[in-house]
């Protein structure tokens, strides 16, 4: 009898804590949905609307790039800063790579780092060497202080748009910024306060 | 002084699901692994990948010793070990400023920064299994087993929710900070 009435205090302790855990999971979720807003601008270096700093770099597949200036096709240019020591870096390539492709942008990875291992990253994430530049002064002449960061550049060779990203949604968020004329998230986040003021 | 072997197969099954969970996290994100390690800054940049592997290694030991009792005084030690050193990395970091690095736990689908509640959890579970050193041999009966099981089940279930909670904090301080 104790045995058994023991066993089922443990079986209804067990199914309360699993229920706790099921609702601490579904908050964590939508915490997930809710935090992605849109990129993180950090307001150093040169800012949104103003021209790209004129650089040219050299790729890993040995050519070079020149970054800044009006581009000679047509799209918009994306510069994604990444380095093989950062995780989050590298979770996102692959969300990179498809949302270059689906938004026709030129993309151009640039890397600050060990030479080696970027290539090892290049290689096991299938990536273009020639669309890799290993080039710390690109990430100094923008001021890049956090990774993953993303600067989407016009056909002018003006910034459209910038900031720290973390997930899909924040690199549409470049898009859209670009579309609608905002510099940033936090710049349409005060015009919507001051709607609904 | 023995323990109640209740309370040793209660500390044994946690111990066990902890280490093997932090296993199966490792390996399912392998590729972050060392970037994880390297992020700490403890080690040279090049040993960074040999010790993410060698305390995945560590860890897989210590979950096969305290699920199946074999080297137990053994398996508990390296436990508390790997549980300690954890938490020392993790002060160090905290103590050098560098909270907003990744803390590796790879427990929930949110990133979870380093914290002083991290390290007291961390040392809070290597002050639950430290009476597995003192366990003795001896058997349990059934009842034993019923309470060892449920309340070791429990606290791992009640572990995954801290977990849970100890990110959400994080990710709904951010959120106040972005809003604001």
């Amino acid at each position: 009898m104790l045995l058994i009435s023991q066993a089922m205090l443990w079986v209804a302790v067990i199914a309360l804590a699993v229920a706790v855990l099921a609702l601490a999971r579904q908050v964590g979720v939508l915490h997930e949905r809710i935090a992605p807003v849109g990129a993180l601008a950090l307001g150093r270096g040169p800012q949104t609307g103003e021209s790209a700093p004129r650089l040219t770099v050299r790729t890993l597949a040995g050519g070079t790039v020149e970054i800044g200036g009006p581009l000679p096709a047509g799209p918009l240019r994306l510069l994604f800063f990444v380095s093989p020591t950062c995780p989050i870096c590298k979770s996102l390539l692959p969300t990179v790579k498809t949302f270059a492709q689906s938004e026709r942008l030129d993309l151009l990875l640039i890397g600050d780092g060990d030479a080696d291992q970027q290539l090892e990253m290049v290689r096991r994430h299938g990536i273009d060497p020639g669309r890799f530049a290993n080039a710390p002064e690109v990430g100094r002449a923008f001021q890049v202080a956090k990774l993953p960061y993303a600067v989407l550049i016009s056909e002018t060779g003006v910034i459209a748009a910038q900031g720290l990203v973390n997930s899909r949604e924040h690199l549409e968020s470049l898009i859209t910024a670009y579309e609608l004329g905002l510099r940033s998230v936090q710049e349409y986040l005060a015009q919507r306060a001051s709607h609904s003021a | 002084m023995t323990v109640d072997p209740s309370i040793a197969i209660a500390a044994r099954l946690l111990g066990a699901s902890v280490f093997a969970a932090a296993v199966g996290g490792k390996v399912k994100h392998r590729h972050e692994l060392a970037g994880v390690v390297a992020n700490y800054r403890l080690l040279p940049e090049r040993l960074a990948a040999p010790a993410a592997w060698t305390i995945v290694g560590l860890e897989c030991l210590a979950a096969l010793s305290l699920i199946s009792g074999a080297w137990l005084t053994a398996g508990a030690a390296l436990a508390i070990a790997l549980l300690g050193g954890f938490a020392l990395a993790m002060g160090i970091n905290l103590a050098r400023g560098r909270g907003e690095i990744d803390c590796g736990c790879f427990q929930s689908g949110l990133r979870q920064r380093l914290s002083a509640a991290l390290v007291a959890r961390n040392l809070l579970l290597a002050i639950i299994l430290s009476p597995l050193l003192a366990a003795g041999p001896g058997g349990a009966s059934a009842l034993q087993w019923i309470d060892g099981l449920g309340a070791g089940l429990a606290a791992y279930t009640l572990y995954q929710v801290l977990g849970e909670l100890l990110s959400l904090r994080h990710s709904s301080a951010e959120l106040r900070r972005r809003f604001a």
